[in-house]
């Protein structure tokens, strides 16, 4: 899996493209760990070249979603693939991290 | 990828036909057919009337692993079980695991797999182990509490064996309904071995993982279930029992 950072405007763009599962969520991790350490509250996930995403990514998703919180922070999910949005709306993680069409309509989307 | 099949239209639940509080008590009779089961789930674990093997649910055929070894097909819907634990299975997603790993390690690397450790999943365990360690016990009189019974069950060890691992991860906090944690039986791919898993090593497996977050229980109408006392704390019991 490939991850590439950009920022626009307030956020931190994250694009991961490739495969999110148990052998590559331990990077990503790692790499979200040390941004929220770093003092990044706000992270929008541009999922656009993700083809696929397994339970193991969820957890780390959600763990990086509980602890923005606690921090007062947002992660933000944008241009998920059909197959990827699917695993969301199965798991029913797509009610409580928000997703969102593009990552302009997640970066200008109210906090 | 998720792949929905029978049973999608309604949420992915976990059908429980009785609490495992009742089994360990001893209570291994119960009037559940199988055909009640199978209208419940294509998959899952659990075993039959007066305790007589483990039970594994696979792609909607049940298997029967008696205390002696023998692994027998079971398609007569009418036998009775006192506890089954199943659901319609399509996983959210699989994972590959491509190297010997310790059970220890394994475990861990199967909890990574688990978003939340307070709903249900179903998980498949399918490929090749290095070793295997199950059991399964003999048939048994009503009332025999199954702590006691754990201390007779025969043990069996196999290496280099290719098989299936079926069963349910449990949150922790429902120890009366459900064996909390990792709950998973064997069957070998020539279906000639099986049991309820102690310990593995696995080489190369593929992993299917189920979200579940709807547990459907039912209470037994029996003499038996309906007058026992289950203010026992039953946890030490259990854990003899299933590890």
């Amino acid at each position: 899996m490939e991850i590439l950072k950009r920022k626009e405007k307030n956020a931190l763009v994250i694009s991961l493209k490739g495969r999110l599962d148990a052998v590559t969520t331990p990077v990503l991790e790692k790499d979200l760990t040390e941004l929220l350490a770093g003092g990044e509250r706000f992270l929008v996930l541009d999922l656009g070249d993700l083809d696929y995403i397994s339970s193991a990514g969820l957890r780390t998703l959600l763990v990086v979603t509980k602890r923005l919180r606690e921090k007062q922070g947002r992660l933000l999910l944008a241009s998920l693939k059909s197959v990827v949005r699917e695993v969301f709306e199965i798991s029913g993680f797509s009610s409580i991290i928000p997703i969102f069409e593009s990552v302009d309509a997640a970066i200008s989307s109210p906090g | 990828m998720s792949q929905r099949k029978k049973g999608a239209d309604k949420p992915d639940s976990l059908y429980l036909c009785a609490p495992v509080n009742a089994l360990v008590e001893g209570i291994y009779e119960e009037k559940i057919p199988l055909q009640e089961i199978k209208r419940h789930g294509d998959f899952g674990l659990g075993t039959f009337n007066h305790l007589d093997g483990e039970m594994v649910l696979l792609d909607g055929r049940v298997y029967q692993i008696c205390g002696n070894g023998q692994v027998n097909r079971i398609t007569d819907d009418s036998v009775l079980t006192p506890f089954a634990a199943v659901t319609f299975y399509h996983p959210l997603s699989h994972e590959n695991l491509a190297k010997e790993m310790p059970y220890e390690s394994f475990l861990d690397w199967l909890g990574a797999l688990l978003p939340s450790p307070n709903i249900f999943y179903a998980i498949r365990i399918e490929g090749t182990f290095s070793r295997i360690r199950a059991r399964s016990v003999p048939r048994q009189e009503n009332y025999r509490p199954l702590a006691e019974v754990a201390s007779g069950q025969s043990l069996f060890h196999w290496q280099d064996i290719q098989g299936t691992l079926a069963g349910f991860f449990t949150p922790s906090f429902l120890p009366s309904v459900s064996v909390p944690g990792l709950h998973l039986h064997f069957l070998s791919d020539d279906l000639g071995r099986g049991g309820h898993l102690l310990e593995c090593v696995p080489t190369e497996v593929r992993v299917g993982v189920q979200m579940i977050y709807h547990l459907e229980l039912s209470l037994p109408r029996s003499l038996d279930y309906l007058t026992w006392d289950f203010r026992r704390d039953i946890g030490a019991d259990l854990h003899k029992a299933e590890k």
